[in-house]
């Protein structure tokens, strides 16, 4: 057991390696990381030509930009490693300290929505399985479609519309029932408010994990359920309820897990969309910032970032299905 | 020397009676008891008729010269000649919904043939030759799977410009790998089958056999995925363009008129937000629809 999980995470950090290095190509392709010293000298008119090119010259030679890409990238690799994760060129704070501040908000709204979501799926799924092809059933692998198809950007804005303003309105009221903006409101207030403000980032995150992961535990409870000891364990007389929890949803919980743990893993794109909208100071919100504001040096971090929360994802996968399935033989 | 053409009876037969057996309905049949695909097909006849035949069905320009007379037209809620209402400049939201769903979709059907290309290529070369270039091939695939993709997808439009064809291009490149592994899982699975060995003992040549052989059996497959990714397509561009990251103005898809009128919501114009978004959610259901229908119809067990 202790060799797989050493290996799994060395072939993790593999992994991640050679994922850092297409990353470094890839925004290194993408963004100019002189464009300001070009845009600053270029207003200097065609006199300053030769000593704008000079500039650019030296910046680059100062910058390390003339060496090949490998060295370049083993360069900032080595300095990654060090926790040397460069300066921002908006704020000019570290890199490394701006994802820090930001990863912990992003943090609560993950663990918010997953918990969330795992609660929900559960219950729609053992609801649905236990009634197969029942009214509650058909109505619920319905709204699951919807959700699957609805862009999540959408059921936000229409979500603040629908539960912000709308009943703000129609009650006359000062403060609206749920926020949709930011954590905390700037006055303070407490649990409750921090409640008021979590809501709709949260559902917004969750609404296509509950969708799908509630899909997969229906199916994946139908497959026990038709197991010939669950015959076995009615006939000798366990109650329905009890086959349902101890029997059944133990063991369809088994698959759960690593398709959850995939699932997890794809958040990143959802925490873009839900931070932008509700302007919640996280990891998403200091993306969408960096590339409207040409902070070049923040987008490669974030992705390392990024990537390696996937990947610690799908190895808590692969462990907790060897953990909990005595079948699986290393 | 000549290559034997296979002979038929050695094709495992789709939707073909054997034997006592009873007939097996068609494929049309089996896919017209879906009745959720069929509502599904129509709506998106019905949506792929209003983009490609707009210029005819559109009652008013979608990005007229703002006169004082478009603008004053401004603001009006919806109505029997504004549909849909009209946006801040006078420009009716139904012409430019009709308009962007021209945008959408195109988008949507060319990602889904760019990677269902794409993805069929590597995952037939993958499963059928295994060995190091399927070690390869799959790594690769695997690092696709953690790198985020909508992070990726922006930077990319930073970097190269909001045109067609940069975002087909990029959300192509970032969703081949799922189709690669359906085709590659399907290959593995059929290189051991007999009407392959009888391909090869009658002396077809690799590709021969991976094209005429093994590529039509995957249809099924391929026809249920493809389905999938055009949805998958339309949510992914309508939130690139939603985040401002689609394609550049005064080209808009339903992502990027929603985006712009981000800020009605809670005012007077919410309406707005209302069909542009519900043109996304009917698109994507309706596909999504087409291809579970797809999906039990091409199945043999059900």
């Amino acid at each position: 057991m202790v060799s797989f999980v050493v290996r799994r995470i060395g072939w993790s950090l593999v992994v991640l390696l050679v994922a850092s290095g297409v990353m470094f190509v890839l925004v290194r392709a993408t963004t100019d990381p002189l464009s300001s010293v070009r845009a600053a000298s270029a207003t200097g008119g065609d006199s300053d030509a030769v000593a704008s090119g000079r500039l650019v010259a030296a910046e680059q030679r100062r910058l390390g930009l003339d060496r090949p890409l490998v060295a370049q990238y083993g360069h900032w690799l080595g300095a990654f490693v060090r926790g040397d994760w460069g300066q921002s060129i908006v704020s000019h704070r570290s890199v490394g300290r701006e994802i820090r501040a930001k990863l912990w908000n992003t943090v609560q709204l993950i663990v918010w929505g997953i918990a969330f979501s795992l609660a929900m799926s559960v219950i729609v799924g053992v609801a649905s399985a236990s009634r197969q092809y029942s009214a509650l059933d058909h109505g619920l692998s319905g709204l699951s479609f919807v959700a699957l198809s609805m862009p999540s950007f959408w059921f936000a804005l229409m979500s603040i519309e629908l539960a912000v303003f709308v009943p703000k309105r129609a009650l006359h009221l000062d403060h609206p029932l749920l926020y949709s903006v930011g954590l905390h409101s700037a006055t303070g207030g407490g649990a409750f408010d921090y409640l008021r403000h979590l809501v709709l980032p949260v559902l917004t995150l969750s609404l296509p994990l509950v969708a799908s992961w509630s899909r997969y535990l229906r199916s994946s409870m139908l497959d026990v359920l038709s197991a010939p000891y669950i015959r076995t364990a009615r006939a000798k007389g366990v109650r329905r309820s009890r086959v349902l929890r101890h029997h059944a949803l133990q063991n369809a919980l088994i698959p759960f897990t690593t398709v959850s743990a995939i699932g997890i893993g794809g958040l990143f794109g959802g925490l873009i969309i839900t931070e932008t909208i509700f302007s919640w100071p996280g990891m998403g919100q200091l993306l969408y910032n960096a590339l409207l504001t040409g902070d070049t040096n923040v987008l490669l971090p974030w992705l390392v970032v990024a990537a390696s929360f996937v990947l610690a994802c799908n190895l808590v996968a692969d462990v907790m299905h060897v953990v909990l399935d005595p079948r699986v033989r290393l | 020397m000549t290559v034997a053409p296979v002979d038929a009876s050695l094709r495992p037969q789709l939707g073909r009676a054997t034997g006592s057996l009873p007939a097996r309905p068609s494929f049309g049949r089996r896919y017209a008891r879906h009745r959720l695909g069929v509502i599904g097909a129509a709506a998106l006849v019905i949506l792929g008729l209003g983009a490609l035949l707009a210029p005819l069905i559109a009652p008013f320009p979608p990005n007229p010269t703002l006169t004082a007379k478009v603008l004053a037209q401004a603001r009006q809620s919806p109505s029997w000649c504004h549909l849909f209402g009209t946006d801040e400049l006078g420009r009716d939201v139904f012409t430019r919904v009709l308009y962007g769903g021209r945008m959408s979709l195109t988008i949507g059907l060319c990602v889904a043939l760019a990677s269902t290309a794409l993805g069929t290529a590597v995952g037939a070369v993958a499963g059928w030759f295994g060995g190091v270039v399927d070690q390869l091939l799959m790594r690769i695939t695997d690092l696709l799977m953690i790198i985020p993709g909508l992070a990726v997808l922006m930077i990319a439009q930073k970097g190269l410009g909001g045109s067609m064809t940069v975002i087909i291009a990029v959300l192509s490149l970032l969703s081949w790998h799922i189709i690669a592994r359906v085709v590659r899982a399907e290959f593995r699975r059929m290189k051991a089958l007999e009407f392959v060995e009888a391909a090869r003992a009658s002396g077809a040549r690799a590709w021969r056999i991976m094209a005429f052989e093994l590529l039509p059996n995957t249809v099924g497959v391929l026809a249920v995925n493809a389905a999938l990714a055009v949805g998958g397509a339309i949510l992914g561009e309508s939130a690139l363009s939603f985040l401002g990251f689609g394609l550049t103005p005064p080209a808009a898809s339903w992502g990027s008129m929603l985006s712009q009128s981000k800020g009605a919501v809670g005012t007077r114009l919410a309406y707005l937000v209302y069909f542009p978004g519900l043109a996304i959610l009917l698109t994507v259901l309706a596909v999504n629809f087409v291809g579970n229908a797809l999906r039990d119809a091409f199945d043999p067990a059900s």
